[in-house]
């Protein structure tokens, strides 16, 4: 029984943690949308862009 | 992570920021001196001397030409660069709290204190880059701070430099038109002073530090709290980094509260919180007193902190830092790529 309410608090915790970053890819892909309105200039950083320290 | 110590400073750091490639950072303390170091090994490039106060804040333009210090001496100075040479100094009523380039480098905001019977004011000049030496030392735009608010602590300007955002000393934060100087909207976010108030990249949102303990992402738009990150110390920074979906949050006790026998007790670390889900992910110890102000490289590969121990800490971040993910994360990023395959293959 143990096992499986900790299975059930695990999925609880993964599923709201998907509609988080759902919600946050959403509020993204707005301002993506919209962003000549905005003015923004692509200054997006990709980690291919430096070098990463091993 | 590698930290670099930066000493050169006699007393505490107030601010820290990276230039636009990140290859120099600048700092200010309260020992009258403004310092540029080089990110990569701390070496010490030059100082800034003609202050007769704390300085408060310090910005530097996006072509790294010219620097700008608001210090507790009632002035504002622009600074050259390379040479180190004082170019212009703005003269104000009261100490100045906070200074910012415009994102177009074309106008310079002044946070000025509400001491001596003067308003606290935001103040907006126009920038000469033809002759650095002339500048209009007659604000563009006065924004004094309205009759039921608190003075304002910190302030900063929005995207395509169309809004400026201040943070009060009572928690609420206000919207104004930087054209007009025009109220446009506020929000009671935080039950206490706000400390720093710092953007995302695009400058679409920004993160609020504050003495209640907490931090907030807040919309520009629409001034509504997306994110809130609840810590047990009270805050003097957040940064938002770039490249990982993280935050970074300084304070700690006031040295008055913290006996002298438990460093633990201060809470004198920068804390890392993933900026999607509010969870903790990690700390980093170092300082001997609170963080004064966090500042991210721009391209996200360190941080430097600036301490109320006189220290800057600069800590490279190691290829753990950008692995972490989340398992939901790999998942949606998964899908994505999965789905652009899909599209590519039609």
């Amino acid at each position: 029984a143990d096992a499986m309410e900790a299975d059930a608090v695990l999925r609880e915790l993964i599923l709201a943690r998907r509609a988080l970053l759902e919600e946050w890819t959403q509020y993204r892909a707005k301002v993506e949308q919209n962003k000549e309105l905005y003015g923004i200039q692509d200054e997006v950083v990709k980690k291919e862009d430096f070098e990463i320290i091993e | 992570m590698r930290p670099l110590l930066l000493k050169g400073h006699e007393r505490s750091l107030t601010q820290v920021k990276y230039n636009r490639e990140g290859d120099l950072i600048f700092t200010v303390a309260k020992d009258k001196e403004a310092s540029i170091w080089y990110s990569f090994n701390g070496e010490r490039v030059g100082t800034f001397n003609g202050h007769g106060g704390t300085i408060w804040s310090i910005d530097v333009d996006q072509e790294t030409l010219l620097a700008v210090t608001g210090s507790a001496d009632f002035s504002a100075k622009l600074w050259k660069v390379e040479t180190g040479e004082n170019v212009f100094t703005f003269k104000l009523n009261t100490p100045v709290r906070r200074v910012e380039f415009s994102g177009k480098n074309d106008r310079l905001l002044c946070v000025t204190d509400e001491v001596m019977g003067f308003k606290g004011t935001i103040s907006i000049f126009k920038l000469n880059y033809n002759d650095i030496y002339t500048q209009d030392s007659t604000p563009l735009v006065s924004i004094e701070t309205r009759e039921n608010f608190k003075k304002v602590s910190v302030a900063a300007w929005t995207y395509n430099d169309k809004y400026i955002i201040a943070g009060h000393q009572d928690g609420v934060i206000s919207k104004y038109d930087a054209t007009t100087g025009e109220f446009i909207d506020s929000a009671h976010v935080h039950e206490g002073l706000v400390t720093d108030l710092q953007f995302s990249k695009d400058r679409t949102y920004f993160i609020t530090s504050s003495k209640d303990k907490t931090s907030h992402i807040v919309d520009v738009d629409t001034l509504e709290v997306l994110k809130t990150f609840e810590t047990d110390a009270p805050l003097n920074s957040a940064a938002i980094t770039p490249v990982k979906e993280f935050v970074v949050l300084g304070g700690g006790q006031e040295a008055r509260d913290v006996t002298t026998s438990s460093m633990a007790q201060g809470k004198f670390e920068a804390r890392f919180y993933h900026k999607v889900f509010g969870d903790e992910v990690g700390r980093v110890k170092g300082h001997f007193g609170p963080l004064n102000y966090i500042a991210v490289h721009p391209k996200g590969t360190s941080y430097a902190s600036g301490g109320e121990d006189g220290y800057v800490r600069v800590h490279e971040f190691e290829k753990s830092y950008f692995d972490f993910k989340y398992d939901v994360e790999i998942t949606a990023e998964a899908t994505k790529n999965s789905s652009l395959n899909d599209d590519d293959d039609q």
